[in-house]
């Protein structure tokens, strides 16, 4: 107990010196945060990712394309240290390049699906009426089309003729916005009823402020844990396309695609799959992770006190 | 049992309930809470006790300590005694501490509209709770709920206990708690702020109803409210707490005709009634205490008319006056009115 | 003089939430066109009453008689559905909302529940301050502040408390501060919707000497709905008593607590909780509980529960105010009716006087 406080106390003193108000409700909610060991060590494994994808050039040793036939299947070592592939190919680099794919379909399909979703959810909840009916209908037709199979169909139709990084990355976004929007206009509904609404009304505010000032932020945390649960199915939704081998096409280094590649190696070259299975692995269950921390950190119910 | 107990002391009964320095704290984020800290008081058999106190004084959470339904974690009862009949709720295993529930001590909560469950049938949730801890079948316990309704005063009750919580009104909820509550006849009630949702007129009816059937079966009833008018048309003896402290433990007319305790004179100075005219209503200043951060002394100190030096200083310890009338202020025989001359110790 | 406020026949019916096949079920045709009967809940059903400068007029019921409906509509946060409701002479019913903008400072709202009243994640002083920001009053950030902290001295806050949060505020802190929010926008008219019913007892008192002080210092005028009679005694001038929708009777606090004519009243006063120990009250009780107003039958509404005589006529007239004494009158058919309340002895409050 006494070291918990001790490590509590260090923590309420360095997000002061960051400037946070432990006052407000997200210095309250980000001191919650911290105190949930598995989402913090989950969200610091997805930076470093992240970060690996950025500075792939400066991290990976070696090409990831160029093939080096000399160095055919070399299991892991010191030189290569997650072994090479049947082209002589650096695994480990071929992991660093592919996460650049891997997490760009993630974030930026989570994206586009909120750029549609926040205001198709806001709106919706915000107006009720006709407005609602109309939004909730589309919410539904979308809902029961399946995402998967549309871009497969796609991929087949366009797929040489587009990027399929982007057709995924599109298709995945679009129809994903159902999920935060629905998410978004239930809470909205919830946050509608508080008594500080029709205050804001009372004293004069416009809508768009109402919207943005006082719904939004008090809804926005439901979207937030969507985020991160959406950011892991698109992951698994595009490795799962390039394992199926329409995904992104080789040589491009993909998870999906790199783990569809070791599958014939599996006997004599485990490590072709077991690395990139290993990562998928890692960071979906981090986004989970890391979803069910900010969960319990905005829910202020789980509050010790 | 506890009647031969009683017979044997002669005309000293043992009190049904016997709660001695009960602490109970919660460990939070931002610092420890005594919510309950030191809690001492008895309830005899036929007797009805409120606790009294604003929110954040630990008169729920008093109530709660005796169930034993304090959340853990964060809170926990760090520490004192308390004896039901002979035997210390604390000591006992959680199994054991569930035939108390219900069985022996009954409970009402403010929320109505939550202690029901919304799924099953208002009969079926009587009758499941007869049955949990008496050996009979459907049907009897079916009965039983049934009579259970009609004692509470619900027209129809062979009909109502087939219907669902929502088909009810608010007043007829929390009757059907009431005989949720009382289904097992335990001996011992706690009301915590029954009627705080309800309106007026159903107000009346349910404090009526809680009067006739604890006084009926001489059992014991604890009330838990903080609002003194209330209480007042039902209970006879009354316990103020204050800052997770029992200030002052009087009976009904010591407490309403010379209150001793300046929180106790305070209270029912600000208390808004009709009796009163405008200029009698005086409003306590200040606001409760910070739980985090409780004054030092005297918790009351900061909002107390007559706070001396030692107030501030020395915590005021409990003291026994007038018989069974407790009291603890450093200067409570100041407050006397001029018409007491002695204060008699027994 | 015009009253501040006044309210004529204000009506507010909500139809009940039904699917669209018992929507389609319930259609029928009439002189060639398609009527929809929808279930109407008559929350509130014709009331007039009207507020003098400077007065407090109490609004009392149980919960369901539509009294907080009635404060809503008033300040048209809910669009009435027939009715007027004048403030300074000016109707402001049908007003659009660029022109009721400055009616709308003028008439503020207090809630019942500090804790959702307010948006946790605005401190205190943006709290207080956003009035002043959104209607552009006080556009300089640094003047706004001072005059946010002019307020919260005015409503007894320590202005330190400027960048807090609502959640480490109590409950009559909470009050306060909605209290400073109001008056940035120096309104004349607030509705009051159980601004102490969740507060502890021991914080009523205070909290209503506050509101007190407040409307003199302001000269302000008050609509303050509450179920609880010994506060509405303690705080107003004059109560009209709502049961399901419809006002049954209005006067003079003085006059509806010595002389109380209609039945419910008498039954509402019989009830209140009196801080004496051992009184053995007699309570006037009222069979069943309160029912729903939907597609109401002409009549008294409060005949299915009377405890006095029921007859015919209470089933088929719909009674009328009619007047007792001088601004005292009831809706009943038997204003005579025997029904005694006991009550303790009611001091009256001296005179108020209004400043």
């Amino acid at each position: 107990m006494a070291v918990d406080v001790l490590e509590l106390q260090q923590k309420k003193h360095w997000l002061e010196r960051l400037g946070v108000d432990l006052d407000s409700i997200t210095g309250r909610v980000l001191l919650r945060f911290l105190r949930n060991r598995v989402a913090v060590v989950s969200a610091c494994v997805l930076l470093v990712f992240y970060l690996i994808a950025i500075f792939a050039p400066w991290i990976a040793p070696y090409d990831p394309i160029q093939p080096h036939f000399r160095n055919r299947l070399e299991p892991p070592s010191a030189k290569f240290w997650f072994g090479t592939d049947p082209m002589g190919r650096d695994l480990f680099s071929r992991i660093v390049y592919g996460s650049r794919v891997s997490l760009t379909i993630g974030l930026v399909s989570t994206l586009v699906s909120f750029l549609f979703g926040i205001p198709m959810g806001l709106i919706s909840g915000y107006f009720g009426g006709w407005i609602d009916e109309i939004i909730q209908r589309a919410v539904e037709f979308t809902s029961a089309i399946p995402s998967f199979f549309l871009i497969l169909t796609l991929v087949a139709i366009w797929g040489n003729v587009v990027d399929r990084l982007w057709l995924i990355v599109f298709v995945t976004g679009i129809v994903g916005w159902v999920g935060p929007a629905r998410m978004l206009r239930g809470q909205v509904l919830a946050v509608r009823e508080f008594e500080f609404i029709e205050s804001a009304r009372a004293i004069g505010c416009s809508h768009r402020r109402i919207m943005f000032h006082h719904i939004f932020p008090n809804a926005a945390y439901v979207i937030i844990v969507q985020a991160t649960l959406g950011t892991a199915g698109a992951i698994l939704m595009a490795t799962g396309l390039s394992f199926l081998g329409l995904g992104i096409q080789p040589p491009s280094p993909e998870w999906g695609a790199l783990l569809n590649a070791g599958r014939n190696y599996m006997q004599e070259a485990p490590w072709l799959t077991i690395f990139p299975g290993l990562l998928i692995f890692i960071t979906v269950l981090a986004f989970n992770f890391l979803g069910d921390g900010l969960r319990d950190a905005f829910d202020p119910r789980s509050e010790q006190g | 049992m506890p009647v031969d107990k009683r017979k044997l002391k002669g005309k000293e009964p043992l009190p049904l309930l016997e709660v001695r320095g009960v602490q109970t704290y919660y460990y939070t984020d931002f610092g420890v809470v005594k919510a309950v800290d030191g809690v001492s008081f008895s309830v005899r058999r036929g007797e009805k006790v409120a606790i009294i106190g604003e929110s954040g004084a630990g008169k729920s959470q008093t109530g709660m300590s005796i169930l034993r339904l304090i959340p853990s974690p964060p809170g926990r009862i760090v520490g004192g005694e308390i004896i039901y009949e002979g035997v210390d709720l604390l000591k006992l295993p959680e199994e054991e501490m569930r035939e108390y529930r219900g069985v022996h001590i009954g409970v009402i909560f403010q929320e109505a509209a939550q202690a029901l469950n919304p799924v099953y049938k208002v009969g079926t949730q009587i009758a499941d709770a007869y049955r949990v801890h008496h050996d009979c079948t459907k049907e009897e316990a079916w009965e039983k709920a049934v009579e259970m309704l009609r004692k509470v005063q619900i027209s129809n009750p062979e009909q109502r206990a087939q219907e669902y919580p929502h088909q009810f009104s608010g007043g007829m909820r929390q009757r059907a708690i009431i005989a949720l509550a009382m289904v097992n006849s335990p001996n011992l009630l706690i009301a915590d702020e029954p009627t705080t949702a309800l309106d007026v007129t159903t107000e009346a009816k349910i404090i009526k109803l809680i009067n006739d059937l604890a006084v009926k079966e001489d059992k014991a009833l604890i009330f838990i409210t903080h609002d003194l008018a209330v209480a007042a048309g039902l209970c006879d003896r009354f316990l103020i707490m204050y800052a997770g402290k029992i200030v002052e433990n009087s009976s009904a007319m010591q407490l309403f005709s010379d209150p001793k305790h300046p929180y106790a004179q305070q209270l029912l100075e600000a208390l808004i009634d009709v009796s009163k005219s405008e200029d009698e209503i005086m409003a306590i200043p200040g606001l409760p205490p910070d739980p985090y951060n409780r004054p030092k002394g005297c918790s009351f100190h900061p909002r107390c008319r007559k706070v001396k030096a030692i107030c501030q200083e020395v915590e005021p310890e409990m003291i026994t006056i007038e018989g069974d009338r407790q009291v603890a202020c450093h200067y409570y025989t100041d407050y006397q009115a001029p018409k007491l001359k002695v204060v008699s110790s027994s | 003089m015009t009253p501040l406020l006044e309210v004529k026949n204000l009506r507010k019916l909500f139809p009940l939430q039904t699917g669209v096949f018992e929507r389609l079920g319930k259609m029928r045709r009439e002189n060639g066109k398609v009527i929809v009967d929808v279930d109407r809940v008559h929350a509130v059903d014709d009331v007039s009453f009207s507020i003098a400068e400077g007065e407090t007029l109490a609004l009392v019921g149980e919960s369901g008689c539509g009294k907080s409906t009635t404060g809503r509509v008033i300040l048209r946060l809910l669009e009435p559905t027939s009715g007027q409701v004048f403030f300074e002479g000016q109707e402001i019913t049908n007003l659009p909302d660029k022109e009721l903008a400055p009616y709308r400072r003028k008439m503020q709202i207090i809630f019942q529940e500090p804790s959702r009243s307010l948006n946790p994640r605005d401190c205190v002083g943006e709290a207080i301050g956003e009035p002043l920001m959104v209607n552009g009053i006080i556009k300089n950030r640094k003047d706004r502040r001072q005059r946010v902290e002019e307020l919260m001295e005015a409503v007894g806050l320590n202005p330190k408390m400027y960048s807090r949060f609502p959640h480490k505020f109590s409950g009559g802190e909470k009050q306060r501060i909605m209290m400073a929010r109001v008056l940035s926008l120096n309104p004349k008219f607030i509705v009051m919707d159980e601004p102490t019913a969740s507060l502890d007892v021991s914080l009523q008192a205070q909290t209503l000497n506050i509101f007190k002080k407040l409307q003199a210092d302001f000269g302000l005028t008050y609509l303050f709905i509450s179920h609880n009679l010994a506060t509405v005694k303690y705080f107003c001038d004059r109560i009209a008593v709502m049961y399901l929708g419809k006002i049954v009777e209005i006067g003079d606090a003085d006059q509806i607590f010595l002389n109380p004519i209609h039945p419910y009243t008498k039954a509402l006063l019989s009830a209140l909780p009196v801080a004496k120990p051992g009184s053995k009250r007699n309570v006037i009780e009222l069979k069943g509980s309160v029912g729903n107003p939907v597609n109401p039958k002409p009549g008294c509404r409060f005949a299915e529960r009377c405890p006095y005589k029921v007859a015919d006529i209470c089933r088929s007239v719909t009674p009328k105010l009619l007047d007792i004494e001088s601004g005292h009158q009831a809706a009943c058919h038997f204003p005579d009716n025997d029904l005694k309340v006991e009550l303790p002895e009611v001091r009256l409050n001296v005179k108020r006087r209004i400043g």
